[in-house]
């Protein structure tokens, strides 16, 4: 590993720290999810670190408990919408013709409108329960990762090594697995962490305004609108999961940019 | 070049169209019966096949889609579900209120943005640019309503400068309207400012790394004459390309925005909407919202030709 | 000597209309070495496409020892396309970078015969021998080969599909002259070895004296000469060879005193 700079040791200890509360928050947590234990918005003492929320429930339990929700949903969903988007993009790259106009114009249909608009309208109709939001976020957010697949397939098909493969006479599963995507891995594992980043900064979003994640499920954006009042109060309260998410979003861009550095030229180029 | 521009007028009347029919087909064509969801657990046999006549569902979608279509094109957004009301009197007040909070932000951040990606492009390296940048770096990475809650700390609750909340209404004065839409404004800037300069710093110092403005440095003219003069018309096209997007970003940030700030505007209009389920709202409201951002990439496509200088001057 | 590869009226348009290849007619025999020179343009690589099945023809056919290609590749068995094999002109782009030297060569070995485990290492090995390289370059990535070592993996990779015909479209262009010479005495020294038909493009003259035993010459799509080596290279030449090899600096250090010697003739 080439010196690794401070900015991204910073991004992965911040990563690093969310997953532990991803995997291990309950088991972590000091006290219970619902448990009360004083007033609201009771300040911070040695027992809890940040204080009480608006019910009088531990802050820092609340938000290792929120962790499974917040950054398990967005990373289910940044994982479903790369799983559909890589290879509906890789393929479109390979087949050209009509496989790859029918695939665009579809994804281009799609972003006509800005995706807090759509997702919106899908809630609307189909209420906000897990699954909806999962797959929704999904799917719109596949185009994005449909479009990047599709740019790094064709910059790769173009090579002479993917043709000497083409011209053996290799298939396309061969040829996306062997040929492309060992080729676009830095670019697509940096564009998964932009993903995961968008992903979880919607989610939270529409948590807080209360169209995300549902009770009885807490997450990081269902506190922040919770707690919002406190805020007039002049309490921290809500800025704590508020920071929550800022803080994963600023890691894994620091980690996203430390990817980034360096690779303005797509694999093979060098002419 | 007006052929061109001709082709994106087109391109943007049929994403219009292209808009309308997704919105309809999202909110109408969707499983899940809407009646029994309206409804819910008081639904009778009866009640439910009313709501759908009331609703107008017994028709087929194709008639329903064009009756919608000529009513909005004709200003008629339909009837509000939840209080009978037409939502055309409910919406256009509170469109024009997050336009003014859009605008505000856009008329501040704007120059203030190229300004500074202008800037810190010319002094690259210095205290400045590093400064600039990292406080860019921290508000493009932060979500708007941490950003917004933090302001109303610090700028309305600690320090009594701005009220907390942006209450609206109409006959308002004007500075008092100023006066109660700022803290929302800010927070939009903070976003939107750090993605622009940085996109303009970038171009810019791509552009200053070129030999033809080495010339003009070498020609002896002034740093102020170089960049205005010959750096930035060939800048301006990617920097065009961004303000547009943030503008259009400006469309969905400022649903959370007024929701941060309980601003009466078309973002939290439809966001209560879409919790009471009312169709005929969320419709009209995502397509007004629709046809903003199309409207709004449609000026971007035609500003990035006017000002291809290629286009401009055809040999 | 049988023909490998026979060419009829063989004419390419490109989708704007512009002809590429204008009706012509080529022969390979077997086991030989085809030069086919020409300058930028002449539908030299236009050529080695068609041949290989990457661009259908407008009209005309080819074909393989007797029997009738496909115009796409995409209608080819897997024997067809092994049969044919391409080298091409710039290594770096023709070797996936995340594959081993091993990988790329090993895997026409298992897609064409079948090959794995020991017996696929073994023939590796033999290969790179073949090409001069230490078995121990099987686990190399191409970024850390040379350009000579790069090509030479290349022309190892064709190679290894046992194939009847090679196209080899200007795989010296690119390297240094020093470098350049040692694959042409590679490349000769394997078609003594296997008896593979090449179809070598050009536009180095000497190469083509040097390594074909049989040349043709393109301009603008036709074929304007074809024959033996020797006949094409010596005079009386075809109007447009006689401009290409005149086209040549040549190295003549006695140059002044032909000049003064033609003085005092005259």
């Amino acid at each position: 590993m080439k010196r690794i700079p401070l900015t991204a040791w910073i991004g992965l200890a911040i990563i690093t720290l969310n997953l532990a509360a991803l995997l291990f928050g309950p088991l972590l947590a000091p006290f219970g999810e619902e448990d009360i234990l004083g007033g609201p918005f009771d300040p911070a003492t040695a027992l809890n670190w940040f204080g009480l929320d608006q019910n009088g429930r531990d802050m820092v339990s609340r938000l290792l408990f929120g962790a499974q929700m917040s950054i398990g949903v967005s990373l289910a969903a940044s994982l479903l919408s790369f799983s559909v988007g890589l290879p509906l993009g890789f393929l479109a790259a390979l087949r050209g013709g009509w496989v790859d106009t029918v695939l665009s114009r579809l994804v281009d249909t799609i972003m006509c409108i800005p995706v807090l608009i759509s997702a919106l309208v899908v809630l609307q109709a189909l209420g906000s329960s897990l699954p909806v939001l999962i797959v929704t976020i999904a799917l719109l957010d596949s185009t994005r990762v449909f479009r990047l697949a599709r740019i790094l397939g064709q910059g790769i098909n173009v090579m002479e090594y993917a043709e000497a493969a083409r011209l053996r006479g290799e298939g396309a599963w061969w040829l996306i697995r062997k040929e492309i995507l060992p080729n676009a891995a830095a670019p697509l594992i940096a564009e998964f962490g932009m993903r995961f980043c968008f992903t979880f900064l919607f989610v939270a979003g529409l948590s807080f305004l209360g169209l995300g994640i549902q009770p009885p499920y807490a997450d990081w954006g269902g506190m922040v609108k919770d707690n919002q009042q406190g805020i007039l109060y002049g309490l921290y309260a809500p800025l704590y999961p508020a920071a929550a998410i800022a803080l994963l979003t600023v890691g894994v861009n620091l980690v996203v940019d430390w990817l980034l550095a360096g690779r303005t030229r797509p694999q093979g180029e060098g002419r | 070049m007006t052929a061109l521009i001709l082709k994106r007028i087109a391109l943007g009347v049929f994403t219009l169209w292209l808009v309308s029919v997704l919105v309809f087909a999202g909110t109408q064509l969707l499983p899940g019966d809407v009646a029994s969801a309206i409804l819910g657990q008081s639904a009778t046999p009866e009640s439910l096949a009313a709501l759908r006549r009331d609703l107008g569902l017994e028709v087929p979608a194709l008639l329903r889609y064009s009756h919608w279509l000529w009513g909005f094109v004709q200003g008629d957004l339909g009837q509000s579900q939840a209080n009978q009301q037409p939502v055309a009197e409910l919406l256009w007040p509170r469109f024009w209120n997050t336009m003014f909070l859009a605008a505000y932000a856009a008329a501040i951040g704007v120059p203030l943005a190229v300004g500074l990606g202008i800037l810190t492009a010319v002094r690259r390296g210095g205290v400045f640019d590093r400064l600039v940048n990292i406080v860019a770096l921290g508000t493009v990475s932060l979500p708007e309503y941490f950003l917004g809650l933090v302001l109303i700390l610090v700028l309305a609750v600690q320090n009594p400068v701005f009220p907390s909340l942006a209450d609206v209404y109409p006959g308002m004065g004007f500075a008092e309207r100023l006066d109660a839409t700022t803290l929302p404004m800010l927070t939009l800037l903070l976003v939107t400012v750090a993605q622009i300069m940085r996109m303009t710093r970038t171009a810019v110092l791509a552009v200053m790394d070129s030999a033809y403005v080495e010339t003009a440095y070498l020609k002896g003219l002034q740093t102020g004459r170089v960049v205005l003069r010959h750096a930035l018309p060939n800048a301006a096209a990617p920097v065009v390309n961004v303000v547009a997007f943030n503008i259009a970003y400006l469309i969905t940030g400022v649903v959370l925005v007024e929701a941060v700030f309980n601003y009466n505007g078309l973002g939290r209009f439809m966001v209560d909407a879409v919790a009471k389920r009312d169709l005929p709202m969320v419709q009209a409201c995502a397509m007004v919202f629709g046809a903003a951002y199309v409207l709004l990439n449609m000026t971007a496509d035609i500003a990035a030709i006017a000002l291809n200088p290629r286009l401009r001057h055809p040999r | 000597m049988t023909d490998i590869l026979t060419i009829r009226g063989l004419r390419v348009e490109a989708p704007d209309g512009a002809v590429l290849v204008h009706g012509i007619d080529l022969d390979l025999k077997k086991g030989e070495v085809l030069g086919l020179i020409g300058e930028s343009g002449s539908g030299k690589s236009t050529l080695a496409r068609v041949i290989t099945g990457l661009l259908p023809p407008t009209a005309g056919a080819v074909r393989l020892d007797g029997q009738a290609l496909p115009p796409s590749y995409t209608a080819r068995g897997r024997d067809l396309l092994r049969r044919i094999q391409l080298v091409y002109q710039l290594p770096d782009v023709a070797l996936n970078p995340r594959q081993t030297v091993g990988e790329a060569i090993g895997r026409p070995l298992t897609f064409y015969f079948g090959l794995k485990g020991r017996e696929q290492k073994q023939e590796i090995a033999r290969l790179l021998g073949l090409i001069g390289l230490a078995p121990d370059f099987a686990d190399r990535l191409p970024g850390a080969l040379s350009g000579g070592q790069k090509q030479r993996v290349c022309i190892a990779r064709a190679l290894a599909a046992k194939p009847d015909l090679m196209i080899c479209d200007e795989v010296t262009s690119a390297l240094d002259p020093l470098v350049a010479e040692e694959i042409l005495r590679l490349l000769r020294r394997l078609q003594d070895e296997l008896g593979v038909a090449y179809l070598f493009i050009t536009h180095d003259l000497g190469v083509v004296r040097r390594l074909a035993d049989r040349t043709a010459v393109m301009q603008r799509g036709c074929v304007v000469e074809q024959g033996p080596t020797e006949e094409i290279f010596t005079p009386p030449f075809h109007d447009y060879t006689g401009r290409l090899l005149a086209s040549v600096p040549e190295l003549r250090r006695d140059w002044l005193d032909q000049v003064l010697a033609a003085r005092t003739t005259a």
